[in-house]
């Protein structure tokens, strides 16, 4: 029997009644006082592959805490129910939230302030860039297990037909991209990223873009700053002299199983899926690090998950005790990955031997993509997600219909962007510079 | 029906029966060919999916992607196929039971007010699910019925359209001098309506069944709102989080076009083995 | 419409005369017994949450800070409905669903019309394969449908879309216009055999001598068809346009399902997209519950709107 699963037949009736209760605001059910001796007995909730055997590894590794999983709908579907749950306070004890949600999340009472207990903890046990994710307006409110550094998966095998050279800044990808389609007018270097506007943020805070601060008392969010314009610019070239697609998910799928899409632009998770849902082309794939902007290498992130503890959660002590066995120990790694196929590439360095030391590099022809990965990690730039997140994302892939078309510049979403962001946060009585 | 009606056309020469038969088998094609192609597409792997043409076969992969549907995240599909069944099948029957009783009576009985309260039901058909699922999901929140079977059951029981239907079919099947004979020989309401009533009307009762049925078979909107666990999800709401995470695994695309397929057997099968009821009920709703 | 009934429902159930009184109030008791179940569960589930959500759109919920200090529920008063009517996305969800129906519903209910008049014509064969065939997609989830269609939908996997496109047309889910044909044809697909059935029904129904009558004046077939036919089962017609008027407003499945596939289909491309969006992703819930009332209310006027018009149309 789960946590939430209250089976009252005729609870119906009592709905009435407390129609009045919950107008007034007062909600019940509070979750039951812990008991003083014998084990603790918390809940946690994921979508993440592999979640229920870690659970299992955990409970049979220790007697201590005893946790009780429950599988959720993926992030995007999780989030609304999260902030739900939180309303009605029936929210498990550990949560999953990916860094984009971290600050949302938390400014929906979904999270607790983990300053004191795993303030410390975080900041010895991660590299700094992936500190700033979840750290910020000075205080810690969640523990990141994985990231997804973004970089170029490509098509070895195409690109040496080509006689094209895989490349290494985004001056050479505009180049490659040309000599591509000049050699083959069915084939592009890849596709735009308009398809993921969380992939359009990643390479803008690639090119040093910083969306969103928090500072004392207020919010700053710059989505139109001057790194983000500066990219849209130099991308747009890829759109205008049509080097990359510009279809839907499906359509592309469709051209990359017929080898007319040469490489894809992904968080470091993508390879698991890639190697998946294209066996046949085993030992085709290669992964580079993300072109470089003129700057200097850098890339940025695409998803990557970390786990916070609830607002309500009594228990915090034994939550914190499974978080940290979850993402930094190699046991912890490693249950995940025996649920099933997993390119899981985590943050913290020892559970990421682990990961390592599982992975099967057959289809990237042998080669070790993890220290790719790893390589990129070391130079993401610091990055905070703003509380209005979702608007921010939904108001990008809102005004990218126009850009597909080619009816407005990539540069003029970000305005609207910025524009969607600010309204959403005062809205919410938030405070923005 | 045929040869029993004398229309116009039926001393048509041959060329206007030939545009007619046209005319039906090209939209025949049309409603049949989109899932042809779902039967196609479940023998497909994924990789084929995307890289051959949607209606020609390529490397058999039924059976893989069977297995790889009913094993995927620890085999949840079984359960949420089990699942789909006892919602829809309690929900269909409580629905079903409700609206008749109701349908009924304001059919044949006489009450105060009574086409007021029937306006209450009508309007009660134009309020937009999108209105009252938020506050239903904070009330059964506040009562624990959220996150479970109840919190998709017992708000999917009581529907307005099927009261609206349920009367119709009162007053087309059930003859009033069938009641009275019943009254006078002393039988009383409820006898009645069970033992009389409802047999009279079974093409009505199979139609709303079935519309219930469906109804919930294919809901969404609800269970996306009242469940967080995915072990109590209903199939439509399994495939559509499926579906979201094959943006990011694509391999997961294969998965989703079996579970569909899956999905809408046995809906088809009952409409098929039903269909001389439904048929006549859906009839009867469109003559009054 | 109750021309054809063959036991009226205006006649009062018959009772025995010298037991009026008492046979009366025992009846009321009976008909209070048998409609309980359902006012009762359709007082909890669906009038409280909407006075509950009535109450709910005079509030707003607000933080302070960073916003991590916790939130407050505020009486703001009518300002989420001011807030909706200057609100350009929700104010463009109305117009898109508008377009949508536009094209949707005078197609499929032409269509439908046409099939039927084919079917009730005495030359056809194979009628029950034909209805079956018809109605198959109406008992095919939306979600799934919407998931099929995506693929039919991609160019390089659908002959439908090759088809298309070697007429010179550019089959692009990017453009506004393609995301709306898309969801119309959608809808065609899933709903007009639903309507084929009724009709069919319908005009099974219509009196011989009507038609003979018709026939004798020396109409044509296709006179007959549509200016006769057509008349006699605008009852059912009316019946069918005001149901698919409520539900094709209350698009929202298969709009979702599109939205992360088709760059034109935004998050609040319907109302009802837009107001799960304010409750269930922004969290605004009195937002959310303003605008839903809103929605509500326009459902409510063109319904009564449609009935009407078709009232006007049979008379």
């Amino acid at each position: 029997m789960k946590y939430t699963r209250y089976t009252r037949p005729f609870a119906a009736a009592a709905v009435v009644v407390a129609a009045a209760l919950a107008f007034s605001g007062c909600a019940s059910a509070a979750p039951a006082a812990p008991t003083p001796t014998g084990p603790v007995d918390i809940t946690f909730s994921s979508w993440l592959r592999g979640s229920q055997q870690v659970v299992d590894a955990f409970n049979a590794s220790q007697k201590d805490v005893i946790v009780h999983f429950e599988s959720v709908a993926s992030g995007v579907d999780n989030y609304p129910q999260l902030a739900k749950q939180a309303e009605a306070h029936t929210l498990p004890d550990v949560v999953t939230t990916e860094y984009s949600r971290v600050a949302d999340l938390a400014s929906q009472g979904v999270l607790a302030d983990l300053s004191k207990i795993a303030g410390d903890f975080v900041k010895k046990s991660y590299p700094e860039s992936i500190q700033s994710l979840v750290t910020f307006g000075g205080k810690t409110w969640s523990v990141p297990l994985d990231a997804g550094t973004v970089q170029l998966y490509y098509r070895d095998d195409l690109f040496k037909q080509y006689g094209v050279k895989v490349p290494t800044t985004w001056d050479e990808y505009y180049t490659a991209a040309k000599a591509i389609k000049a050699a083959d007018p069915n084939a592009r270097i890849g596709s735009t990223v308009l398809s993921d506007m969380g992939l359009l943020a990643a390479l803008a805070w690639q090119n040093g873009a910083q969306w969103a601060k928090a500072g004392d008392k207020a919010w700053d969010i710059h989505i139109d700053d001057d790194a983000t314009l500066a990219w849209a610019k130099s991308y747009q070239k890829l759109l205008d002299e049509d080097l990359v697609w510009k279809d839907e998910a499906q359509a592309l799928q469709q051209k990359q199983a017929s080898g007319q899409l040469l490489s894809v632009i992904s968080g470091s998770w993508y390879g698991a899926g890639l190697s998946q849902t294209f066996a046949d082309q085993a030992g085709k794939w290669r992964v580079a690090k993300l072109p470089a902007p003129a700057s200097g290498p850098s890339t940025g992130m695409l998803g990557g998950s970390s786990f916070g503890i609830s607002k309500d959660s009594k228990k915090a002590d034994a939550a914190l005790k499974f978080i940290k066995w979850m993402t930094t120990t190699p046991e912890g790694i490693k249950a995940r990955i025996n649920g099933g196929i997993s390119t899981v590439f985590p943050v913290n360095e020892t559970a990421r031997a682990a990961a390592v030391a599982a992975f099967d590099p057959k289809f990237f022809g042998g080669q070790d993509i993890y220290k790719v990965a790893a390589e990129g990690l070391a130079n993401i730039p610091k990055w905070t997600w703003s509380p209005a997140t979702a608007t921010t994302m939904s108001a990008l892939n809102d005004a990218s219909a126009a850009v597909k078309a080619g009816t407005a510049p990539l540069a003029s979403m970000f305005a609207l962007a910025q524009k969607a962001t600010v309204d959403a946060l005062k809205n919410r009585n938030i405070a923005v510079n | 029906m045929p040869g029993t009606r004398d229309g116009a056309l039926g001393r048509s020469p041959l060329l206007s029966r030939l545009a007619v038969h046209i005319v039906l088998i090209v939209f025949a094609l049309y409603t049949l060919l989109p899932l042809t192609w779902l039967l196609i597409a479940t023998t497909k792997n994924t990789a084929d999916l995307f890289g051959t043409p949607g209606f020609s076969f390529a490397r058999f992969s039924l059976g893989d992607n069977l297995v790889r549907l009913f094993t995927v995240d620890d085999g949840i599909y079984a359960r949420w196929l089990g699942n789909t069944f006892v919602y829809a099948i309690v929900g269909a029957a409580a629905s079903v039971i409700v609206s008749f009783l109701a349908g009924y009576a304001f059919d044949k009985f006489e009450f105060p007010g009574k086409e007021r309260w029937f306006a209450s039901v009508l309007i009660g058909v134009l309020v937009p699910a999108a209105v009252t699922t938020m506050p239903l999901y904070l009330l059964a929140s506040a009562t624990g019925i959220v996150n479970t079977f109840w919190g998709v059951f017992l708000p999917s029981i009581a529907s307005p359209f099927g009261v609206y239907l349920a009367r119709i079919f009162s007053n087309s099947y059930v003859p009033n001098e069938v009641i009275e004979a019943a009254r006078i020989d002393g039988a009383r309401e409820l006898k009645i309506f069970t033992s009389i009533v409802l047999p009279l009307m079974r093409p009505g009762v199979v139609t709303l069944f079935l519309m219930a049925f469906s109804g919930i078979w294919n809901g969404f909107f609800l269970p996306l709102v009242m469940l967080t666990d995915t072990a109590l999800y209903p199939v439509a709401l399994g495939l559509y989080t499926w579906n979201g995470q094959a943006v990011a695994d694509p391999s997961m695309a294969a998965v989703v076009i079996t579970g569909s397929l899956i999905a809408m057997l046995p809906v088809i099968g009952l409409f098929l083995g039903l269909q001389r009821f439904w048929q006549a009920g859906i009839g009867t709703g469109a003559v009054k | 419409m109750s021309a054809t009934s063959q036991h009226g429902r205006l006649a009062p159930p018959p009772t025995a005369p010298g037991n009026r009184g008492r046979g009366r109030k025992r009846i009321v008791g009976v008909a209070a017994a048998f409609l309980a179940p359902f006012f009762v569960l359709f007082l909890i589930f669906t009038i409280v949450p909407l006075i509950y959500a009535f109450g709910l759109s005079f509030f707003s919920e607000k933080s302070s800070g960073l916003g991590f200090e916790g939130k407050e529920r505020n009486f703001v008063g009518l300002d989420n409905f001011v807030r909706a009517f200057q609100d350009d996305k929700f104010l463009a969800s109305f117009g898109n669903v508008f377009v949508y129906c536009l094209v949707y519903i005078p197609t499929m209910i032409l269509i439908a019309l046409i099939l039927a008049l084919l079917l009730d014509s005495l030359v056809v064969r194979a009628r029950g394969f034909f209805r079956l065939a018809f109605y198959v997609p109406n008992i095919v989830p939306g979600l799934i449908a919407a998931i099929i269609w995506l693929y039919l939908y991609t160019p390089g996997i659908s002959p439908l879309v090759q088809a298309f496109e070697s007429t010179g047309g550019k089959w692009d889910l990017t453009s506004q216009l393609s995301a709306v044909f898309s969801l119309a044809n959608l809808a065609i697909w899933l709903h007009t055999g639903y309507n084929v059935v009724l009709f069919y029904a319908a005009l099974q129904a219509v009196p011989r001598e009507v038609l003979e009558a018709a026939t004798i004046d020396g109409a044509g077939a296709v006179r007959t068809a549509f200016a006769i036919k057509a008349r006699l089962i605008s009852g059912a017609i009316g019946v069918a346009v005001l149901f698919t008027i409520v539900g094709a407003m209350q698009l929202f499945a298969e709009p979702l399902l599109l939205t992360s596939r088709a760059t034109a289909i935004s998050s609040t491309y319907t109302p009802n997209m837009f107001i799960y969006q304010a409750a269930f992703e922004r969290n605004d819930i009195g937002y959310s519950a303003a605008t839903a009332f809103i929605f509500a209310t326009v459902i409510g006027v063109l319904s009564w709107a449609a009935t009407r018009f078709t009232r006007k149309a049979q008379a």
